[in-house]
């Protein structure tokens, strides 16, 4: 077998090289087009007769490695629900191939023997630092290892960062893919830098100041989040480990992120207070980042919409309390001066101000001297403007459209955005007068004001700066109240727009292509346009390895790239920390992977998660050689909802010896014997489920069918095996207590018997000791359940469109496969069903009721 | 013994055995008195409970069987309400959860005392409730509806549903955006426009 592998560069050769000499996990530095290296690997393998499957693969990365497996003449099939039936699966499988197989659809084609595990050649596993124990990719991985040990596995990782989290993150990622061996590419590694730093390209990079306005707004947004994060540790101290922090690291840490993993653990015991700050650290922090990134009428209209939001209408939801912060007063003044102000004339008038942002000035001189530059030459330049996302996209060209036809182009787009801004003001509007019939007295506002506790009013904090001061401001900030002046204004100032002239734009002097970043698929970009000019309008570390990587494999081309940045703000310091941040991790692999013998085989004595220790066990009786597929007819029986296999609890059923029999079943989650039918909740669900009636209608058609209906609650093994807390509970029986809806739940299905499991671990020895005492269930039974004639249960319900129809008002559990089994395509179809076909489906009440929800008008509420 | 009789009605009726419980000071919100009972509680004509502290299961395993033995079948809801007070806990919680469905008794666990307490009140409390609440009721406020609506989007919060209706003005032009559309709106990233084109545009159900 001759295989030339298709790789310029001689470093991409020794990676391939040694990926295909052993199995192991390969961890190269992002940027570095580890996918190109894939795509050979696959084609090395892929001979005629043999199976290869990809693993974990996305959307993106599909696409790309279609497209690479192209150019070596070998098609890659993709399989998901929605592109291949069952049969089709079943005979695609046997011609074999290439395929990339959604991991959840592979467990139940593994466990239903409609894949030959036996036949297939080997797995290559993408993104392997997300792969935990209990996930469905170990799964696939355990099933295939029991039905095939000569197959190989290699696995592929760009996220050396993901690799260094936790205790023993690496050797756990490696007992879960069954490997020993590791090898690491940074972009450090001695052969991967000679090969990138032969022929350097010109780089010409640009600090652009911030405007004053961003910068105080910068820091009020910073002051909000510090307090917020204050008050979040003065209510959890002690949940919360962050002595540590300096307000630069909350700069460029997703720190909302991390804090939001400690407290994981009692999530559901939080106090309702805790939960707000949360996500307030959320909101802070996406607004943080729209503050550089969107042109100031979007960012006043985020700003308005948060406020609005963050208010709270319901009495028991709690107002953000940053809110009530001076500096979140100054923010909105700041966010609203940089729009329009009061004119210094007259004092009733508003004036647009429209601040532009300042990188599109420094656009425009780049690609004016691109423009000189090239004149030079006779070729028409190839330029390459990349932004942080489609946004900023759209953004940057509008404003080169504009300023094609006029010296004051940011004004003239400014202007039509703000058009649009008072047209968006009225339905706004609207909206927060229907929240604020119903909303929380004013007082009310005022009294739960949390801060109140943390700065006294009159113990003001020194601080430099005046925006600074955490003082409590005397109102609460307002959504913008006081617009009318200035539709008065927009008549005499605003001019209508001119039809765009595409006489002299940018894009006609240039081929010129403005694109976000995109992962992988950059590499691709980079090849198909060929740029002499590159703009990296946002910074993007990987994006400079790609370029890297392109420049040395066509040294002969001629190449300049700008860069533009944004000095003293997050833009520069996140992208700094993202530098120095996958350095270290790599330092840390290597080092790790020095250790790792000794990690090998001290790990399993030193394993303190039962979970990991059970799948473990079973590892090792299948490494000893054990004839598992010989047991079908013994093994007891399980009968598992498709919808299940998200959670961990059949890959713990099958680690234990169940035989997992996945069916689309209508009524209940897991069937345990004739008598015996489960629903599965985990604590967040079963409030959710409760909240919504789910669980009422769900225990109903349980009841109907089996003589033992049963509610899981399952905690999770991280988590506090205990609901609230009982301090939140108040002196008197409240009527929305979990507990309270518990009780009412019992009482209105006494039969209902009730699972309290701390892990899915206890679920699985819970489930043995209940088996055992019935018969096995009969699947088609099951699956027969709860259906109506006519409605088959073999073709599969797709998770997210289902929840939306069940979310819509006047579907219900009882009359939604009214709709899923008519010839109502989607949700899209359902909204121009006409009125007549949906009252068919689901009553005239119903139908009615649904049918004008959708064509209702805002400004009609 | 007639008027006895209708005040039995009202109240929590406690089993003497149970004198000295430290779930007794809590209960506050509904009468109660002594009673020869066969079971710990009753919280009405069909609803009665056995008490049970996982510490002293831990030195009497037998105990609880007994009582299981002696209460039989009677009273159509039997509450096995066990209270968690030690930390080594799965075990036990296992056989209890065996037992319970054997015997077909309903298996309830409190954290503590107070929870406990809490738990026997509620029971007599809703003895003649509806079930409205935890059933499914659709709301009337339109805004509620729209947010219900779209927050069964997986990623979906509040503020983002509020700026959906702002931008489109009805269900029916959003539920049918286009991804240009969608892109247009602010906070909407790739992964919000993706995940709510899937819910809107993924077909409810795929074809054998």
């Amino acid at each position: 077998m001759e295989f030339e592998a298709k790789l310029p560069l001689s470093f991409q050769k020794e990676i391939f090289e040694e990926v295909r000499n052993e199995d192991g996990l390969c961890v190269v530095a992002p940027g570095l087009s580890s996918l190109r290296i894939v795509a050979n690997i696959l084609a090395y393998y892929s001979v005629p007769g043999s199976l290869l499957i990809l693993l974990n693969a996305n959307d993106t990365d599909i696409e790309i490695l279609e497209k690479y497996l192209d150019e070596l003449k070998k098609p890659l099939v993709s399989v998901n629900t929605d592109s291949m039936s069952v049969d089709g699966r079943e005979k695609a499988y046997k011609g074999g191939g290439i395929f990339a197989v959604t991991s959840r659809i592979l467990v139940l084609d593994m466990l239903t023997h409609l894949i030959p595990v036996e036949f297939i050649t080997g797995l290559v596993v993408l993104h392997a630092d997300r792969i935990t124990a209990t996930g469905s990719e170990a799964f696939v991985l355990r099933l295939f290892r029991q039905g095939n040990r000569d197959g190989f596995i290699k696995a592929f990782t760009d996220e050396p960062e993901r690799l260094t989290m936790g205790i023993n993150a690496l050797s756990g990622c490696l007992r879960c893919l069954f490997l020993k061996h590791v090898s690491i590419f940074p972009r450090f590694h001695v052969h991967v830098a000679e090969a990138l730093e032969n022929s350097p390209a010109a780089v010409v990079e640009f600090n652009v100041e911030a405007t004053e306005s961003q910068k105080s707004m910068q820091t009020c947004i910073i002051t909000c989040i510090e307090s917020t994060i204050k008050e979040l540790r003065r209510i959890n101290s002690a949940h919360l480990d962050m002595e540590q922090w300096t307000v630069d690291s909350l700069l460029h840490r997703s720190f909302d992120i991390i804090i939001r993993r400690q407290l994981d653990p009692l999530w559901h015991r939080l106090s309702s207070k805790t939960k707000t700050l949360v996500s307030d650290l959320t909101t802070l922090r996406s607004l943080l980042t729209s503050l550089i990134s969107y042109d100031c009428i979007s960012f006043l209209k985020l700003l308005d919409t948060v406020i609005l939001s963050a208010g709270g209408r319901n009495p028991m939801q709690n107002q953000s309390p940053w809110l009530l912060l001076e500096p979140a007063n100054t923010l909105i003044n700041l966010a609203r001066q940089r729009v329009y102000s009061v004119s210094p004339t007259s004092p009733n008038v508003q004036v647009p101000v429209l601040e532009a942002l300042p990188k599109w000035d420094i656009l425009k001189t780049i690609l004016d001297e691109i423009k000189q530059d090239a004149s030079k030459t006779d070729v028409t330049p190839s330029t390459l403007i990349m932004c942080a996302d489609d946004r900023t996209c759209f953004q940057i060209k509008d404003y080169l459209l504009s300023s094609s036809f006029d010296e004051d182009a940011s004004l003239k787009l400014m202007q039509r955005k703000l058009r649009d801004y008072l047209d968006w003001l009225q339905r706004y509007k609207k909206i927060k007068n229907e929240l604020q019939i119903k909303g929380i007295p004013k007082q009310r506002l005022e009294s739960s004001n949390t801060f109140r506790k943390a700065v006294p009013p009159n113990k003001r904090r020194r601080v430099r700066g005046g925006s600074n001061a955490t003082t409590r401001s005397t109102t609460p900030v307002e959504a913008n109240d006081n617009i009318e002046p200035l539709f008065s204004l927009i008549n005499s100032h605003v001019t209508t727009p001119e039809t765009e002239s595409s006489e002299s734009s940018y894009f006609n002097d240039f081929s010129l292509n403005i694109k976000s970043y995109d992962g992988d698929y950059d590499d691709i970009l980079l090849e198909e346009l060929s740029p002499n000019y590159i703009i990296m309008y946002d910074a993007d570390p990987a994006f400079i390895r790609r370029v890297e990587v392109y420049r040395a494999t066509h040294p002969e081309r001629q190449l300049k790239v700008y860069f533009t940045y944004y000095g003293g703000t997050v833009e520069e310091q996140r992208y700094l920390f993202a530098v120095r941040r996958e350095k270290d991790s790599f330092s840390r692999l290597i080092r790790e992977r020095a250790n790792m013998t000794v990690l090998l085989t001290t790990a399993e004595e030193s394993l303190t998660d039962p979970e990991h220790k059970f799948l473990q066990s079973v590892n090792t009786r299948i490494a000893g050689g054990g004839r598992v597929s010989s047991m079908s007819t013994e093994q007891p029986r399980v009968i598992v909802d498709l919808r299940e296999f998200r959670s961990t609890l059949p890959s713990m059923l099958h680690g234990h010896g169940f035989s997992v029999v996945p069916c689309q079943l209508t009524v209940g989650d897991y069937i345990l014997s004739p008598k015996l039918c489960v629903e599965r909740k985990s604590v967040p669900d079963l409030i959710q489920s409760l909240n919504s009636g789910r669980l009422y209608s769900q225990c109903e058609s349980m009841q109907d069918h089996y003589e033992i209906p049963i509610l899981l609650i399952e905690f999770d093994q991280n988590k506090s095996f205990q609901l609230e807390p009982f301090a939140e509970l108040s002196a008197e029986i409240g009527k929305n207590d979990l507990q309270s809806k518990l009780v009412l739940l019992t009482l209105c299905f006494p039969k209902l018997k009730i699972i309290w499991s701390s892990s899915a671990y206890a679920t699985v020895l819970i489930f043995s000791d209940l088996k055992a005492l019935h018969e096995e269930p009969d699947p088609e039974t099951a699956v027969s359940y709860g259906l109506e004639p006519g409605q088959d249960a073999t073709s599969t319900l797709n998770r997210a469109p289902v929840d939306l129809l069940l979310g819509l008002p006047y579907v219900s559990q009882k009359n939604y496969r009214n709709i899923v089994y008519s010839n109502v395509k989607n949700v899209t179809e359902l909204c121009d069903t006409e009125r007549r076909n949906l009252t068919e489906l689901i009553g005239p009440e119903c139908g009615n009721g649904l049918y004008n929800f959708m064509r209702k008008e805002l400004k009609d509420v | 013994p007639k008027l006895v009789s209708k005040s039995v009605n009202h109240n929590v009726l406690v089993s003497f055995r149970q004198k000295g419980n430290p779930l007794l000071p809590h209960l506050r919100n509904v009468p109660w008195e002594y009673s020869e009972i066969v079971p710990d509680f009753v919280m009405g004509a069909k609803t009665c409970a056995l008490f049970l502290s996982l510490k002293y299961h831990h030195v009497h395993p037998e105990y609880i069987y007994s009582r299981i033995g002696k209460l039989g079948k009677a009273y159509e809801l039997r509450i096995l309400l066990a209270v968690v007070d030690v930390e080594n806990h799965r075990e036990s919680i296992q056989e209890l959860v065996k037992t319970s469905v054997v015997n077909r008794y309903t298996l309830i666990l409190a954290w503590s005392s107070a929870e406990a307490a809490r738990y026997i009140e509620t029971y007599k409390a809703f003895e003649f409730a509806a079930p409205t609440n935890i059933m499914e009721r659709p709301s009337t406020d339109y805004l509620e509806r729209v947010q219900n609506t779209f927050t069964s989007i997986r990623g979906i919060n509040k503020s983002d549903c509020l700026s959906l209706i702002a931008h489109f003005g009805s269900m029916k032009r959003a539920l049918t955006a286009t991804q240009e559309e969608l892109e247009q709106i602010d906070g909407f990233g790739p992964t919000k426009v993706r995940r709510f084109l899937e819910a809107t545009h993924q077909p409810f159900r795929s074809q054998k």
